[in-house]
């Protein structure tokens, strides 16, 4: 009797065993992943580099303090550059109601240095749509990079990055692409494009060695025509700053170097045979400087400015015969799918 | 007792078993919808809706994926935000990868540009539950961690 109790009583304790065995193989099973997951993932509050895997993923960052939009102005840092040592930037006090050289009275400021010159894209008659830019190709610093998040424009493809400058443009790794970042020259040769549009400047108006400017340009974009060597090529002037919301930095973005400098890009457009797109048409105030209000920090502009110069775009353009005779070289007439036509095949 | 033993065991094996969640949970949000209540959290800029086809910004497979929409700065700030639908759970993880890329360039530009923005990126929020990617880079992350927990983040 004793002896039966005994083995009854072996039994069951080796039952619960099993018992417990399994509800610890089933836990591990099912709810390993959590547990190492807990385990590994130390804090919540960790930067945006994910260390384990887990099933919900959260990369957060500590509360920040809100910032005023006018702050916003003043918080533009000194870009170094590292090819020159300079402190290049995009956006600077320059003094406030500070006009370069002409006076408040006159509103005719002219927006170029030639006004007569054959290399200035004029108004064509006809706008085109944005099917347009299908084959085009812009690249630019940070301007251009918000015209590409806020003109609407539906077309085309951006290397764009954030504070570049032409030594960024001559040789940095800055544009990213599935594979990983890469030249602009690189990222050209990914693609055929019809029209080059180029938006550089802001971050070299620190530039006092000019010539070591036009140089550089001249070698960099004539690289990009090897690449591209059927292409339209648009070089986009700076377009003004606010100077009285550029609070911090270096002393060199001031309008006066951004007539410098688009005087440059103009000779430039004059010798090489490039299309010159004068955007301060349409953004200056017409003394010499950005549209008050158009532009929280001095040098972006809002939403509704990025708009109007994609309109400006659509109605300033080159067909093919007419780049041909501006650059010297010869090419078949195509012209661009207006808007006019789409209503005439209707 | 060994028997009450036997049945806290068996218990205990059925609730594990309906523990089992994570991105394999039930999540439906309307990205346009989930958009524009993270945009709340963006009070430094004025962020516009992208217009570009954002496989081309952010590389991710468009075969993959649902509907994506994102709001950007005309460059004033480093802010942005992007709702990405996959079309299964399975590819959030390299949507994640891609928002991650985005945002490592994006500082490593920020860096010798705007060391406030820079700043701003480490603080980015790249989070999946079920089909669902979001990206943020905002003003106020804790209401915006609290947005998605609204939403099943």
């Amino acid at each position: 009797m004793a002896k039966s109790k005994g083995k009854r009583k072996r039994r069951n304790d080796s039952l619960v065993l099993q018992l417990m065995v399994l509800v610890a193989i089933v836990l591990v099973v099912f709810e390993g992943k959590l547990v190492v997951t807990m385990v590994t993932h130390s804090t919540s509050t960790k930067k945006t580099e994910s260390s384990g895997s887990g099933e919900e993923k959260e990369i957060a960052g500590s509360s920040k303090t809100e910032t005023q939009q006018d702050a916003e102005a003043g918080n533009l840092a000194s870009i170094q550059d590292g090819a020159r040592g300079q402190s290049v930037l995009a956006g600077l006090p320059i003094g406030k109601g500070t006009v370069s050289q002409q006076s408040e009275t006159d509103a005719s400021y002219p927006t170029v240095s030639n006004p007569d010159s054959t290399a200035i894209v004029k108004e064509a008659d006809t706008p085109v749509d944005d099917s347009y830019f299908s084959d085009a190709v812009f690249i630019g610093d940070s301007r251009m990079q918000g015209f590409q998040n806020a003109s609407g424009i539906t077309q085309g493809t951006f290397f764009t990055s954030v504070g570049m400058s032409l030594a960024t443009m001559q040789s940095e790794a800055v544009i990213p692409t599935s594979e990983g970042n890469v030249t602009v020259a690189a990222a050209l040769s990914g693609g055929h494009y019809g029209k080059v549009y180029i938006m550089l400047g802001t971050n070299d108006l620190g530039e006092y060695d000019w010539d070591s400017f036009k140089e550089g340009f001249i070698s960099c974009v004539k690289r990009f025509q090897e690449i591209q060597p059927d292409a339209i090529f648009y070089i986009c002037s700076v377009f003004y700053v606010e100077e009285s919301k550029i609070t911090s930095g270096s002393s060199y973005v001031t309008n006066a170097n951004v007539d410098k400098i688009n005087s440059i890009l103009l000779d430039i457009c004059e010798s090489e045979g490039y299309h010159y797109l004068n955007l301060n048409e349409i953004l200056s105030n017409g003394y010499g400087s950005l549209i008050e209000g158009a532009s929280s920090d001095g040098v972006h502009v809002y939403e509704k400015y990025c708009k109007q110069m994609l309109t400006y775009l659509k109605s300033h353009y080159v067909i093919a015969d007419d780049a041909s005779d501006n650059s010297g070289k010869e090419e078949q007439e195509t012209e661009p799918e207006t808007e006019a036509k789409k209503e005439e095949t209707k | 007792m060994k028997k009450l033993t036997a049945v806290i065991c068996t218990a205990m094996m059925a609730l594990s078993l309906t523990a089992c969640g994570g991105n394999t949970k039930e999540v439906s949000v309307n990205p346009e919808k989930l958009a524009e209540e993270l945009l709340t959290t963006v009070t430094s800029d004025e962020l516009t809706k992208s217009s570009m086809d954002l496989s081309t910004v952010y590389f991710y497979d468009a075969n993959n994926v649902n509907s994506a929409v994102a709001y950007a700065s005309s460059g004033t700030t480093s802010c942005e935000v992007a709702v990405v639908e996959s079309k299964d759970a399975s590819e959030t993880t390299a949507v994640e990868k891609n928002f991650k890329t985005r945002v490592e360039n994006q500082k490593n530009l920020y860096a010798s540009y705007n060391a406030q923005e820079a700043g701003r990126l480490d603080d980015a929020i790249i989070k999946s539950a079920g089909k669902y990617t979001v990206l943020c880079v905002c003003d106020d992350t804790d209401k915006a961690n609290e947005i998605l927990k609204e939403n099943g983040f």
